[in-house]
């Protein structure tokens, strides 16, 4: 246990020695005000839409563009750069088992990701200034931007674990996420003749639920499937070393 | 305390290491000596469980590396080729994370820390960002890393590459106090380092055993016979034909050192005295009418033995004059080392 405590210490303290954990944080601390800050024109213009501002921040597409541009940033790292550094070698041959490796470095880069939002938090408590808010939404409408965002970090980490190049981790993770988002929006067309099915992974269809303050468990269960599986993958593909070579 | 058993590890397209055997006792200091890419680091990397062999078996204090790879990974410190290392912590940072990950309890952690950075001598250097050390503090820096946990058994996969005499001569000074509690196994293509630390020598070449033993076993293998380095001035052909007509001799070997009208040869006898032998070939060079420079009586290194192990086979029979210069052994000198220019890729 203490290994796996000091792995995602180190991996979590891993964001903070390099540069790019702090690009990340200002980046997209700015990026989200930017989208805030051109919510709330929207929302004071001549024809504003009706509707609470935290609500339509959640199921924004441009909220989650930022989420889906800086999701494979975090976990590109986490392996490639240790696959392309030799440090993998060292670090495997410590007593520490692969599973616990990866639950290390998810659980670090879920962390992170929650670190990168933090600077949203304060967004409600400056609306509440003017405008009186339902925190129960919020809760929801963060549980949602949570769960999709840690699911984001599994399907990262399997993508960096693919690859000892950061930037084609970078590109897989995106390309995996982008596909995850967009899958949903497919139920919309009619040709998809299992819409059906597609438009209960609809992720943007989800954060209007969340942002309206209803929490449904089957939407974190999915995510913790999706999870799942990334990280299973992950960890098989990180022993596949020992027999490929 | 280590037994590997038709151990073999087949890469996509080739066969790094071909069904090898041995045993490590506790307490012996072992080399692993052979020419680049002969299938060392890829036996160190199957031993720590980092990679798994195609077939065969490694058990490490009776456990199956397979079977219970942390278990075993408890037991070794490993210091990887080339020592990769975080570049972005501080020294004194990056072996406090290291004794957590390998469990040091908490209480211990200061000290285990502390000590293994004095023996290493890194103290000094312990507030350095490790990116910004030399490769020998980084060298070092491993090296405290793999004791950390104080484990039986070492695994130092070329420990001494990449730094100056002085730090070669300590690291080794190390290893051989290491060496007194702990089972020591380093792999090396350098013959004297090998030949000074190590008890015994496993010496491997395109995948396979090729010969071990005690470094001064390993020199008796090769024949009592002695061996006589002679620099003769005159035409090259004659004397190579002077030299190899002489009775009792085995083996001529034209070396390539570079010299004006002067050629130096390395003169093996078969079951010849050394004096016998230098008698007969300076009897040879006056009779063929060239004049002798210099001659010494060599005594046999392991690097004659590693030379001779992993270039015989490779020579076909008849091709043997092909090349003399590559086959050139230089017995004596001590920096010179053959893995050095053989790039062998796996």
């Amino acid at each position: 246990m203490t290994a796996v405590v000091a792995q995602v210490r180190r991996e979590f303290l891993a964001f903070f020695f390099s540069p790019v954990g702090w690009v990340l944080i200002a980046a997209s601390a700015i990026l989200n005000a930017a989208m805030f800050v051109l919510l709330l024109e929207f929302l004071s213009g001549p024809n504003p839409v009706p509707g609470a501002p935290m609500q339509m921040m959640f199921s924004w597409i441009l909220y989650w563009i930022i989420a889906l541009v800086v999701s494979p940033l975090i976990t590109m790292r986490s392996f490639a750069e240790e696959k392309h550094a030799g440090t993998l070698e060292t670090l495997l041959t410590a007593p520490i088992s692969d599973t616990a490796v990866v639950l290390a470095k998810f659980v670090a880069c879920a962390a992170f990701y929650i670190v990168l939002w933090s600077p949203t938090f304060l967004y409600p408590f400056l609306l509440s200034r003017h405008t009186p808010i339902d925190m129960g939404p919020v809760f929801a409408g963060y549980l949602g931007t949570f769960g999709i965002g840690i699911m984001f970090m599994a399907v990262g980490i399997l993508c960096s674990v693919l690859t000892r190049n950061q930037i084609v981790a970078a590109l897989l993770g995106f390309g995996a996420v982008m596909l995850l988002f967009l899958a949903g929006l497919f139920s919309f067309t009619p040709e998809v003749s299992f819409g059906g099915l597609l438009s209960h992974i609809n992720l943007l269809g989800h954060m209007e639920d969340f942002a309206k303050g209803v929490v449904d468990t089957r939407y974190l269960v999915y995510y913790a499937s999706v999870s799942a599986l990334c990280l299973f993958l992950a960890v098989q593909v990180l022993q596949s070393r020992r027999w490929r070579g | 305390m280590i037994r590997v058993q038709h151990l073999s590890k087949i890469y996509a397209a080739s066969r790094a290491v071909d069904d090898i055997s041995f045993a490590v006792d506790r307490h012996e200091i072992v080399g692993f000596l052979g020419p680049n890419g002969a299938g060392k680091s890829t036996t160190l990397k199957v031993l720590t469980g980092f990679h798994s062999a195609t077939s065969g078996e490694v058990h490490i204090d009776g456990i199956n590396v397979d079977e219970a790879p942390e278990a075993v990974k408890r037991r070794i410190g490993y210091l990887p080729e080339n020592v990769p290392l975080y570049p972005e912590m501080r020294v004194s940072e990056y072996l406090g994370y290291r004794a957590a990950l390998k469990a040091v309890p908490r209480k211990q952690r200061r000290a285990a820390i502390d000590s293994a950075m004095e023996r290493c001598r890194i103290t000094e250097v312990q507030n350095r960002i490790v990116g910004q050390l030399s490769k020998g503090f980084r060298q070092r820096v491993g090296l405290a890393d793999a004791l950390l946990a104080d484990p039986p058994i070492l695994i130092l996969d070329e420990p001494t590459v990449g730094l100056d005499p002085n730090q070669i001569r300590d690291i080794r000074d190390l290893i051989r106090a290491l060496g007194q509690e702990r089972t020591v196994i380093l792999s090396s293509h350098i013959l004297p380092e090998v030949e000074a630390v190590c008890s015994r020598v496993i010496i491997i070449n395109k995948g396979k055993i090729v010969g071990q033993g005690r470094p001064d076993e390993l020199r008796a293998g090769l024949g009592e016979d002695a061996a006589v380095r002679v620099t003769l001035r005159g035409d090259n052909r004659a004397a190579l034909a002077a030299l190899q007509a002489l009775p009792g001799v085995r083996e001529v070997r034209r070396s390539d050192e570079a010299q004006q009208d002067a050629s130096t040869y390395l003169v093996y006898g078969a079951g010849t005295e050394s004096t016998e032998l230098r008698a007969g070939i300076f009897g040879a060079a006056v009779a063929a009418e060239l004049v002798l420079l210099e001659m010494v009586g060599q005594q046999q290194s392991l690097e004659d033995v590693f030379v001779h192990i992993t270039t015989s086979e490779e020579a076909a029979p008849g091709d043997d004059s092909a090349s003399p210069g590559d086959t050139n052994a230089a017995p004596g000198d001590d920096s010179a080392s053959p893995g050095d220019d053989e790039e062998v890729t796996p």
